[in-house]
């Protein structure tokens, strides 16, 4: 029973990783920062409309998402497959509240 | 399933007007019939689904308050007018699973229900003005709410060596914010109170004012670790509403995903269990097999917590042939890995001393109260919605529903053990059997004139979402959570026990403080 047991733990490998030395890997359906594309953008606005937190905005220079309303839902992704994707950026830590705020700009 | 001819005539005869409307069938009546009529059904076994009202003056004149009831697997839905500042007569003292639903009705709506045993506030804070109703379709919810301190006043137990121990004033953990309030002689609790509402956010009223593609998303915040039958439960009334039908594909990967859910949520609850007998090694390898299932979810739908996959008209995210093999190989490990933990869960003395004959909710209570899910059928009520309302692929899948009789602690967990390996079952045969085709179909048209009703068996029991729909967003949307019926439960389970007790029987009840709030 013991031993056993001692055999089933050091069998066992460390389920963690040495973040942010080592990087996880990232499954391909994960759904982080959403990114726009603007280069392809017609402006048709579907994407503000579909996003149920009003993460984003036009801005003079672009497409504005604030990262800080954003809830990763992936609807904008959804209703323009052709600028906008979820990307597997997952650090978006900012020190301030304007830091959280992504311009796409047009190209 | 067809309803009981003599029922029917008894039923007829009250009504105003009835319409069967596929599976449910719809019941007009007057105010005065109203509570025998429910009674009626109810004393031939019919259990109270929700008591919820709307407010419909601007059409109908009157505040409407509906029943939902479940006979015999017969869905009946009694309707009656209610109007404003005419105390409606309550329907507690004969039906007592309506004793939360009809004060949460006088919160929101301002109605007040005559000969109600316990009128106080339930959902809305204390300092809430007692003139200002939420759910009121001419409340104007951008406004700013003065504050009015006001008590609660909590049921007092006296007598010589009667203490009171409060949890909190708002105990709040990692878990949600609640109050418990404990009367107590000596070791044993005599009485516990749990007031809830701290994490009230309106969701009801928000849902009015949302487009439905935005709802879905809603709807999956509601309480955290339902998303998927919250969500699916949402789309399923928006799909009634608009007459369509999700792919019989999108049905499939709904039930993977609603099992998938209720697979990480009982092993979390199965290990919290563990947990609270301080019996860490299983513990601990529960935990970390909920962790892989979290990551089964992530990899294969790119949400741990199964979100943005359910939409109206199907679902998001495909599960190809790929993907279902490996889906099938790990769940080959994980089972293995689960016998192992349970084995060493149910043959350890210390742990089943600790957890048999503690914490013990009895079927007459179980059913008298409303309770749902895992709780129920461990008191031995027979009921889930896969089997009694089927929906998404559940019609297709072959299943046992696990029961126990003796309602303490352990047939808690041992239902939990076996629903586990249901799951695992389910979600193999709906891998094997998933058809070809689309995964979502396109939402157009109107919604209908009438009523939508949604059942779905959430990890934690049956969940409801009952909708009125306008062209663009629900003009009423009702939603109840299984925590909102076996709240009371945890009430009544702890008496007789001692203090140290109650952190273990209320992990096995494992309740939403979110989704009772709403
Ligand atoms: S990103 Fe797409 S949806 Fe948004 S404005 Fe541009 S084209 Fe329209
Ligand atoms: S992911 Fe969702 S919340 Fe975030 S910007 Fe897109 S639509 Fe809005």
């Amino acid at each position: 029973m013991i031993l056993k047991l001692l055999r089933r733990l050091l069998g066992r490998r460390s389920r963690t990783i040495q973040y942010p030395i080592e990087q996880p890997i990232i499954p391909a359906e994960f759904m982080g920062c959403p990114e726009a594309d603007m280069n392809r953008c017609d402006r048709c606005d579907q994407c503000i409309a579909s996003c149920p937190v009003s993460a984003l905005d036009f801005v003079d220079e672009g497409l504005q998402l604030d990262l800080s309303l954003c809830v990763f839902c992936g609807e904008c992704a959804r209703v323009c497959p052709e600028c906008i994707v979820m990307s597997d950026k997952f650090e978006l830590a900012s020190k301030s509240k304007e830091g959280l705020k992504v311009v796409f700009t047009y190209g | 399933m067809s309803f009981n001819d003599g029922l029917i005539r008894k039923i007829s005869s009250m009504a105003e007007r009835l319409e069967h409307r596929g599976e449910l069938l719809h019941v007009a009546t007057s105010r005065d019939q109203f509570v025998d009529l429910v009674d009626i059904i109810h004393k031939v076994g019919g259990r109270l689904v929700s008591l919820h009202a709307t407010d419909e003056r601007a059409t109908a004149e009157s505040f409407m308050m509906y029943a939902i009831l479940d006979h015999d697997g017969c869905l009946i839905e009694v309707v009656s007018p209610v109007w404003d500042g005419v105390p409606f007569q309550s329907l507690v003292p004969r039906v007592h699973a309506a004793n939360w639903y009809e004060r949460e009705i006088q919160d929101m709506f301002g109605l007040t229900p005559h000969g109600h045993p316990d009128p106080r506030p339930l959902v809305l804070y204390d300092d809430w003005p007692q003139d200002t109703f939420p759910l009121r379709k001419d409340f104007d919810s951008s406004i700013d709410i003065p504050r009015i301190p006001r008590e609660y006043k909590y049921r007092h137990m006296e007598g010589d060596g009667v203490f009171e121990i409060p949890v909190g004033p708002v105990h709040a953990g990692v878990i949600e914010p609640g109050h418990f309030r404990f009367s107590v002689a000596g070791e044993p609790i005599m009485a516990l109170e749990i007031r809830l509402g701290y994490v009230h956010r309106g969701v009801e009223k928000l849902s009015e004012t949302m487009p439905y593609h935005k709802g879905v998303i809603l709807a999956e915040r509601i309480s955290g670790d339902t998303s998927a039958a919250h969500s699916a439960a949402y789309c399923q009334s928006v799909e009634q509403l608009f007459e369509i039908k999700a792919p019989e594909r999108a049905e499939y990967i709904r039930t993977i995903i609603l099992e998938l859910e209720r697979l990480y949520n009982h092993l979390g609850d199965i290990s919290g269990i563990a947990l609270d007998t301080a019996f860490a090694v299983p513990a601990a390898d529960g935990y970390v097999l909920r962790e892989r299932v979290l990551e089964l979810n992530e990899w294969l739908t790119g949400s741990r917590l199964l979100r943005s996959i359910n939409t109206i008209g199907g679902v998001n995210k495909d599960i190809d042939r790929d993907k279902s093999a490996k889906l099938l190989s790990h769940l080959v490990d994980l089972r293995l890995q689960f016998e192992r933990l349970s084995s060493t869960m149910m043959s350890s003395v210390s742990m089943l001393d600790r957890v048999e004959g503690t914490g013990i909710l009895s079927k007459e209570n179980a059913r008298s109260l409303g309770c749902v899910g895992p709780i129920a059928r461990a008191s031995g009520v027979d009921i889930d919605t896969r089997r009694d309302h089927p929906y998404a692929a559940y019609p297709d899948m072959s299943f046992r529903i696990p029961l126990q009789k003796s309602g303490d602690v352990y047939a808690r967990t041992v239902v939990r053990i076996d629903e586990v390996r249901e799951s695992f079952a389910i979600i193999e045969q709906a891998l094997d059997r998933i058809p070809n085709g689309s995964i979502c179909t396109e939402f157009t048209g109107a919604p209908i004139k009438t009523t939508a009703l949604s059942l779905v068996e959430a990890s934690r029991g049956e969940l409801m979402h009952w909708m009125i729909g306008e062209e663009e967003k629900p003009f009423r949307h009702k939603i109840r959570d299984p925590s909102f019926c076996n709240w009371l439960g945890l009430e009544l389970a702890v008496r007789g026990d001692i203090v140290p007790d109650f952190p273990l029987v209320n992990k096995s009840f494992s309740l939403s403080y979110a989704g009772n709030d709403l």
